[in-house]
C-alpha cells in the first residue's frame, strides 16, 4: 500500500460523505540525522490534489508540520458515480497516484 | 570553630564562596532566560512573517473556526486535528481555504487546504507535528475576502523534531 483513498461503505447522490486519504511518506523534515549523523534532507508531499472524474474537488498543499504517513480527510458531494483519483508530488519530485471507484446509489 | 561543609563540594561554606554561587546562579539563569526569549521572539518574528505573506496584511476577524485538538498531546509527532469553518458552500459564499499554522515549529506552516463546490463542509481531519507546547492556529480564506483566525493551545509531553534521531 503506497496510498489509499477510504469510502464510506453507502453513500448516495448529492449526499455528503466523508472522504479519508492516507499515503505513505515519511514527511521528512530535514532536521532529523542519519547513523552517520548528517542531516536527511527535506522531502514532503508538497502538493495533493483529488479529482472526480479529471475534475479537481478538493486541493491541498503540506508542509513539514504534517505528521509521517499523512492522513486526511475532507468532505465531498457529488450527483453521480464516478472514479476518485488521488494525486500527489514531493519535494524529491516524485509523483504518484491512486484511484479508486465511487459508487453512489 | 564549626565548619559548614556544603553537599556538593567539600569547600567550606564561607561568605566568599557563598557569595561566588549566588552570582554564578544568577548570571547562569538570567543567561538562560534570556536564551530562552531570544528564542521566543525569533519564533515569534517568524510566525508573523508567514501569516503576513498568507493574508497580505489583510485584517483578522477573531473567532468562527472550531479547532479541535487534544488539550494534551502526548505525542509531537503525530496529534490529531479536527479543523471546521461552520459556513455555508454555495456558489456565492463559501470557504476558499484553510491554513493551519503553529508558532513553536521550526517552520510555522503546516498545511493549505482549498476547497471546491464539490465540498458540501469546510471541515478537515489530519495529523500534525509539534515541536513542544504551543498554540495552533487555524485561518480561514471566504469567498467574500475576509479572513478568519482561531487558535487554540496544546500541551505536547514528547515534542517532535528536537530529537537527533
Amino acid at each position: 500500500m503506497v496510498a489509499r483513498i477510504i469510502l464510506p461503505p453507502r453513500a448516495s447522490k448529492a449526499e455528503p460523505f466523508e472522504v479519508r486519504l492516507l499515503i505513505q511518506h515519511p514527511m521528512e523534515t530535514g532536521f532529523r540525522q542519519d547513523m552517520m549523523g548528517t542531516l536527511i534532507a527535506k522531502n514532503v508531499i508538497h502538493s495533493l490534489e483529488v479529482q472526480l472524474d479529471g475534475q479537481t474537488v478538493f486541493k491541498s498543499s503540506l508542509g513539514t508540520g504534517i505528521a509521517a504517513n499523512p492522513s486526511l480527510q475532507f468532505w465531498l458531494k457529488a450527483e453521480k458515480s464516478g472514479t476518485l483519483k488521488l494525486l500527489w508530488t514531493d519535494d524529491l519530485g516524485v509523483q504518484g497516484f491512486v484511484e479508486k471507484a465511487l459508487k453512489l446509489e | 570553630m564549626i565548619k559548614i561543609l556544603s553537599e556538593t563540594t567539600d569547600q567550606p561554606l564561607t561568605r566568599r564562596n557563598c557569595m561566588g554561587r549566588a552570582i554564578g546562579f544568577f548570571c547562569g539563569t538570567s543567561l538562560t532566560l534570556s536564551l530562552a526569549q531570544s528564542k521566543a521572539w525569533a519564533d515569534e518574528q517568524a510566525f508573523q512573517k508567514v501569516l503576513r505573506e498568507i493574508t497580505s496584511g489583510a485584517p483578522l476577524v477573531e473567532g468562527g473556526i472550531e479547532l479541535e485538538t487534544p488539550r494534551l498531546a502526548d505525542n509531537g509527532h503525530s496529534a490529531a486535528l479536527r479543523v471546521y469553518v461552520p459556513s455555508p458552500m454555495s456558489q456565492s459564499n463559501y470557504v476558499q481555504s484553510i491554513y493551519l499554522l503553529s508558532d513553536r515549529n521550526p517552520r510555522p506552516f503546516v498545511a493549505r487546504f482549498d476547497f471546491t463546490t464539490n465540498n458540501p463542509k469546510a471541515e478537515i481531519s489530519t495529523r500534525v507535528r509539534l515541536n513542544g507546547s504551543q498554540n495552533v492556529y487555524a485561518l480561514a480564506h471566504l469567498s467574500s475576502g475576509a479572513w478568519h483566525v482561531s487558535s487554540v493551545p496544546v500541551e505536547v509531553t514528547e515534542s517532535a523534531c528536537l530529537d537527533a534521531s
